[in-house]
């Protein structure tokens, strides 16, 4: 199941003070985002994807991951202590978490979130370390014409996007293709460039990213005085600590919730925030102590918080092995994985499995230095949110556009980012989902190469081709039905609320 | 400016949307119109006709949206929600500057463009004290031009009209 000569490589290259230090660092800058209501642990990566452009592989990636461990669990600092999910994975953690506040534990929960995080997180690198080889082994049996239908199948993640409804998601994630498939294509024609020589390798996808999440969140920003208002300074190490401890008393809980957040984390169209959700439910359903959810339930916020951070390894996996990324954060692991002039797809694990291997065993390392970081961000938590946006907002936007600039040293680049914060902004305000985009401009491309190849290969059998291939047939299946359940569930939950 | 604010209700907003994405793939398909492999298209093409599939019943969407909403809430909420709809002074100048920062960037390099920038967008953002204006400004370059000029090796913008100068 695992590569041992592998892992052993990928640990002894992961071994030095330097990627410790990185791991540290973006925990931290994770963690402090993440408790950021509107910022997210996904804003980090995009700050400082250009950042790590010029690094190694391995580096880059375990100081990436960090600030993708730290945000997810960054989201339930502010979500308890004032009832505010920093971002949209601890929804489910305000529902106890901040009852517990009310009632003066809020140190507590913190430390019942930081412990829950740090054990579910351990548990979804321990799957992903355990099934990405078997994993990526099967996907290499994927031809173009079950690739296109992976990308396909990514796209239908469009068709559960909540916000804004079913069609508009679907038109925002035909714009998001169209722009992806600007830029050269393989036959060697100019496609869509409008005669611009900065756009033949297509649009970049760092400043489309940093543009359509970052900064169309501070033209949002300006307009308020802070990112989140009221505060709540607390200073208990202790109560922290013994919080931490209580984790293990919920045996059962972590490991059901660990279970959903891994499985969860790994279909592209959930992500973390369903994952979690999906267990705070199960939690109440499984607890002899029903009618204290909501009150200030322990189990509630270790159900929540096991489950956010297990979804990331579950996440990881389909985005290494498949190239398909689930959520915001890991679209822009993707692009940091493209940006190191890597092909995403299941050849991506065979050939640099050493440093794969690493980079898993950088999450073990990192989920272990997660209950420092936490602990100590947790404590000094209350400063970072009376930061106004005055201040906040234009050291951000500097830096979200240099940070692009500097990816190709094109001030293009730059106003890239501006001309997609304006499109996300615009986009945003009138109900359009943007992760739609985003899933466009990833896939999309992926999908007209590989429908090119298909058609390549098979000629005029191509479309017979799809489906007299089980696999592909198999993928056919489960893509229609990815579309076509949550238009399904969707109509029941109206006529449920109705009746 | 106030006849402006009456005309771009929501629903004229959304309706903007719609229309720019369906013009922006007009323009798309007349881009590729002079490609002459089909291979080129293969994806592109259906995606192009679906989009305009789907920009009628998107419209029909609001449309029924909108009468829903007039039928049902009335003038309150249509009222808060043309107020939200609006676009504030402060992010209107924040836009505005910012585009003006890139442009100048181009000329004058980063160093003085963002410490001309930096300050003003604080001051639109409402910062008044001078302190904060001047020493955040100089603090934010000089760290960056730190980071990436001397620390990642990665020049930023020197500007044609001071290039060889600095």
């Amino acid at each position: 199941m695992i590569d041992w000569q592998s892992l052993f490589d990928g640990i002894i290259l992961f071994m030095n003070w330097f990627n410790i230090l990185l791991i540290i660092l973006g925990l931290f800058l994770g963690v402090v985002l993440g408790a950021i209501p509107g910022l997210t642990g996904s804003l980090g990566i995009a700050l400082m994807l250009p950042v790590t452009f010029t690094m190694d592989p391995l580096p880059a990636f375990v100081f990436l991951i960090a600030i993708y461990t730290g945000g997810l669990f960054g989201g339930a600092i502010t979500a308890v202590l004032i009832n505010t999910p920093g971002s949209p994975a601890a929804v489910a953690t305000t529902l106890d978490g901040y009852p517990m506040t009310q009632k003066g534990q809020s140190g507590k929960a913190l430390g019942l979130a930081v412990g829950s995080s740090t054990i579910g997180g351990l548990i979804g690198a321990l799957v992903l370390l355990l099934i990405i080889q078997p994993l990526a082994t099967f996907a290499l049996k994927f031809g173009p014409t079950e690739m296109f239908i992976v990308a396909l199948f990514g796209l239908t993640i469009i068709s559960s996007v909540q916000e804004g409804g079913f069609i508009k998601s679907i038109f925002a994630g035909l714009f998001g293709v169209l722009l992806g498939t600007i830029g050269m294509t393989d036959t060697g024609a100019m496609r869509g460039t409008f005669g611009n020589v900065y756009l033949l390798d297509g649009i970049p996808m760092i400043p489309a990213l940093i543009g359509l999440f970052a900064v169309s969140e501070l033209f949002f920003l300006a307009d308020k005085q802070f990112v989140a208002k009221n505060t709540s300074e607390q200073s208990y190490m202790s109560e922290i600590l013994n919080g931490i401890k209580r984790v293990f008393k919920y045996p059962f809980n972590i490991i059901r919730s660990s279970a959903i957040g891994v499985f969860v984390g790994a279909l592209p169209a959930a992500g973390s925030t369903i994952a979690s959700l999906l267990s705070y439910n199960e939690a109440k359903r499984f607890s002899k102590k029903k009618e204290m959810f909501g009150k200030g339930n322990e189990e509630g916020i270790v159900a929540a918080e096991t489950s956010n951070n297990a979804s990331e390894g579950g996440a990881l996996a389909t985005m290494l092995v498949l190239g398909i990324p689930g959520s915001a954060s890991t679209a822009m692991l993707l692009g940091a994985i493209i940006m190191q002039g890597w092909v995403p797809g299941p050849r991506l694990f065979i050939d640099q499995s050493t440093i794969l291997y690493g980079v898993i065993f950088s999450m073990f390392v990192g989920l272990l230095f997660l209950i420092l970081v936490g602990g100590v961000v947790s404590l000094g938590a209350g400063h970072v949110i009376n930061i106004p946006t005055r201040i906040l907002v234009p050291i951000i936007v500097i830096f979200a556009l240099i940070g692009a600039f500097a990816t190709r040293n094109l001030l293009f680049d730059a106003i890239l980012v501006f001309i997609f914060g304006i499109i996300g902004w615009y986009l945003r305000r009138n109900k359009y989902p943007i992760i739609a985009v985003v899933l466009g401009l990833i896939l999309g491309p992926i999908a007209d190469k590989e429908l090119l190849k298909s058609v390549q290969l098979h000629g005029s059998e191509t479309l017979m081709a799809f489906f007299t291939r089980p696999v592909s047939l198999v993928l056919i299946i489960i893509t229609v039905l990815g579309v076509l359940l949550p238009i399904i569930m969707e109509r029941v939950n109206k006529k449920k609320t109705a009746s | 400016m106030g006849k402006l604010r009456n005309i771009l209700t929501p629903f004229v907003h959304r309706i903007i949307v719609a229309t720019s994405i369906l013009i922006f793939t007009l323009l798309y398909l007349f881009e590729i119109s002079s490609l002459k492999n089909a291979q080129d298209k293969l994806l592109v093409n259906p995606v192009i006709w679906i989009i305009f599939l789907l920009y009628p019943i998107i419209i029909w969407q609001e449309w029924r949206e909108k009468r829903k909403k007039e039928t049902t809430h009335e003038a309150t909420n249509e009222a808060e929600s043309e107020a939200s709809s609006r676009l504030s002074k402060k992010v209107f100048l924040f836009m505005i500057s910012t585009l003006l920062y890139l442009v100048l960037m181009n000329y004058i390099g980063f160093i003085i463009s963002t410490i001309a920038f930096m300050p003003f967008l604080m001051w639109v953002l409402g910062t008044s004290s001078k302190k904060i204006l001047i020493i955040l400004p100089i603090a934010t370059t000089v760290v960056l031009y730190l980071l990436f000029n001397n620390l990642l090796g990665i020049p930023l913008p020197q500007g044609i009209i001071l290039q060889g100068v600095l």
